[in-house]
C-alpha cells in the first residue's frame, strides 16, 4: 500500500513580508525602530501616515502626481532626519512639520510660476468617482476659496480644520504662538465666509 | 466645528470628505528606491548626521579652510594693526558667519523662518561686512601719532589690488558654501544663507590677509563678496527656473 500524494503548484505571489508585532507599536516606538535601523517600522509608518498626509497635501495642490511627490518627499525627509528624531517627542507633529514645509514651499514655487490659474482647482474627487457636476462644482468653490487665502491663514485652516489638531499643537507646527495661530483661524474663517459668500451671490 | 459658521463649515465638511484616489501599492516601492538613492548620495551619512553634530562638523570643516587660510597667509602688518580692533573684526565676522551656517542647515522637522527672517538675516550679514569696511583703516588714522615711519598713508585703491583680494575672498567663499549646501537637508532658504556664509567667510578670511586700510579698496574687494554670491546664486535660480518659461504664463 502506498499512498498517493499530489502536490499541488501554488501560484507564487510576491506580497512583501508583512511586519510581524509591529501594529501594536506606538507612532514614537515605530520611530525609534526605524532609527535603530528595523526598515519594516518604516513601512508601518508609511501605511500610517502616507494616506493622511496624501489627503492633505492633495487638497492644495493640482494633481495626484503631485500629491504623490509630497508624500514620497515627505518621507524621505523623515528617513533623512530620523536621527534628529527624539524618543520622548511626538511623531505627528514632527512629521506634519516637515509636510506642511514642503507644501509651502510647493505654494511659493507656484506663485512664482503660476502655470495654472485659481480658477482651475482641481478637486481630489474629479477623476475619482462620478459624483453630480453641482458637489463637484461646490467643492471646487470651496478649495478656491481657501487657495486664496494667505499662506498663513490657508495653513492653519488646514492643520485646525481639516487635521483636527489643537490650537497649541498647529502653533508648534507651524512656529507661531498660540495666540497669534487663533488670531490667524479667526481671520481665515471670516475670509473664507467672505469669498464663499462673494461668489455664491450672482 | 463651530456653530457660528455652519454653512462654512459645511463646506469645509464636504472637502473633507471628498473621495480621494488612495496610495497605490506602487508608492512606497518608489519611496523605498528614493531612500535607496538618497542613501547612494555623496555624503548622505553627514547630511543624516543630528543636525547639532551636523552644524558642528560644518562648522569645523569651514573653521578649519578659514583660519587655515588666515593664517598661513596672515597680513604683515600684525605688529602694528591693534590687536583689538583685528579681534572685534574677525569675532563679529565669525559669530555672523557661524549663525548663517547654523540658520542653513535648520532641519525640515523645524517650523520653516519666516521669509522676512531669512532676508533680515542676510541683510544684517552684508551690513557687517560693509561696516567693517567702512571704518577706515588704523594705517591712516593712527600713522601721524603711533608710526608713521613703517604705516605711512593709505594709498588710492587700484584694481591691480582689488582683484586679487577679490579673488582670494571668491576662492574661500566657495567651498564654505559647498559646505554648507553638502550638509543642508533641501531646506527653501538654505542655498540663500549658504551663499551669504560663503560672503562672510570671505571678508573673515580677507580681514586676517589683507593689510589695506583704504575704504574704497575694502568695499569693492571685502564687501562686496556677499553680494557677489547672492547674485550668482539668484542667476543660477533664474536660469534654472528657465526665462523663456515666462512667455508661456497665463495672464
Amino acid at each position: 500500500m502506498f499512498a498517493l500524494s499530489f502536490t499541488l503548484p501554488l501560484p507564487v505571489v510576491q506580497v512583501p513580508p508583512l511586519p510581524v508585532g509591529h501594529a501594536d507599536l506606538s507612532d514614537e516606538e515605530l520611530m525609534s525602530a526605524y532609527v535603530m535601523g528595523d526598515s519594516a517600522a518604516f513601512r508601518v509608518l508609511f501605511e500610517r501616515f502616507g494616506p493622511r498626509i496624501h489627503r492633505m497635501v492633495r487638497r492644495h495642490v493640482h494633481s495626484d502626481d503631485d500629491a504623490r511627490d509630497l508624500v514620497q518627499q515627505t518621507f524621505l525627509q523623515v528617513h533623512g532626519a530620523r536621527n534628529d528624531f527624539r524618543p520622548d517627542a511626538m511623531l505627528r507633529p514632527w512629521l506634519l512639520t516637515i509636510a506642511m514645509n514642503l507644501l509651502r514651499e510647493r505654494w511659493r514655487r507656484a506663485k512664482r510660476r503660476p502655470t495654472v490659474s485659481i480658477d482651475e482647482v482641481t478637486l481630489p474627487s474629479d477623476d475619482a468617482t462620478n459624483e453630480p457636476l453641482e458637489r463637484r462644482r461646490e467643492r471646487a468653490r470651496t478649495l478656491a476659496a481657501v487657495a486664496r487665502l494667505p499662506e498663513g491663514q490657508r495653513e492653519v485652516i488646514e492643520l485646525h480644520w481639516f487635521q483636527e489638531l489643537p490650537f497649541a499643537e498647529v502653533a508648534a507646527i507651524v512656529g507661531a504662538n498660540e495666540g497669534a495661530v487663533r488670531v490667524r483661524a479667526h481671520r481665515a474663517y471670516e475670509r473664507l465666509k467672505t469669498y464663499l459668500g462673494e461668489e455664491a451671490s450672482p | 466645528m463651530t456653530d457660528e459658521r455652519p454653512e462654512l463649515d459645511r463646506a469645509l465638511a464636504d472637502v473633507a470628505d471628498a473621495p480621494t484616489r488612495e496610495l497605490d501599492a506602487s508608492s512606497f516601492t518608489d519611496l523605498e528606491a528614493a531612500i535607496a538613492k538618497e542613501n547612494a548620495a555623496p555624503l548622505a551619512s553627514a547630511r543624516a548626521m543630528p543636525t547639532p553634530t551636523r552644524v558642528l562638523v560644518a562648522t569645523v570643516l569651514v573653521g578649519l579652510g578659514v583660519f587655515g587660510f588666515g593664517v598661513s597667509a596672515c597680513r604683515h602688518d600684525l605688529d602694528v594693526y591693534p590687536a583689538s580692533r583685528l579681534v572685534t573684526e574677525v569675532l563679529f565676522l565669525t559669530l555672523a558667519l557661524c549663525g548663517t551656517l547654523t540658520l542653513a542647515l535648520r532641519p525640515l522637522t523645524r517650523p520653516a523662518l519666516r521669509s522676512v527672517a531669512v532676508w533680515g538675516w542676510i541683510l544684517l550679514t552684508l551690513a557687517l561686512a560693509l561696516l567693517v569696511a567702512l571704518i577706515p583703516g588704523p594705517h591712516a588714522a593712527m600713522a601721524p601719532s603711533a608710526a608713521p615711519e613703517v604705516l605711512g598713508p593709505v594709498p588710492p585703491a587700484r584694481w591691480t589690488e582689488t582683484l586679487p583680494c577679490m579673488w582670494i575672498g571668491l576662492l574661500v567663499g566657495v567651498p564654505v558654501y559647498l559646505v554648507a549646501r553638502f550638509f543642508d537637508r533641501g531646506h527653501r532658504a538654505s542655498p540663500w544663507l549658504a551663499a551669504a556664509g560663503a560672503g562672510l567667510a570671505g571678508n573673515l578670511a580677507l580681514a586676517l590677509h589683507c593689510p589695506s586700510g583704504d575704504v574704497a579698496h575694502k568695499l569693492t574687494a571685502h564687501a562686496s563678496l556677499g553680494i557677489i554670491f547672492l547674485l550668482c546664486l539668484a542667476l543660477a535660480r533664474a536660469i534654472e527656473i528657465g526665462l523663456p518659461s515666462k512667455s508661456t504664463r497665463r495672464p
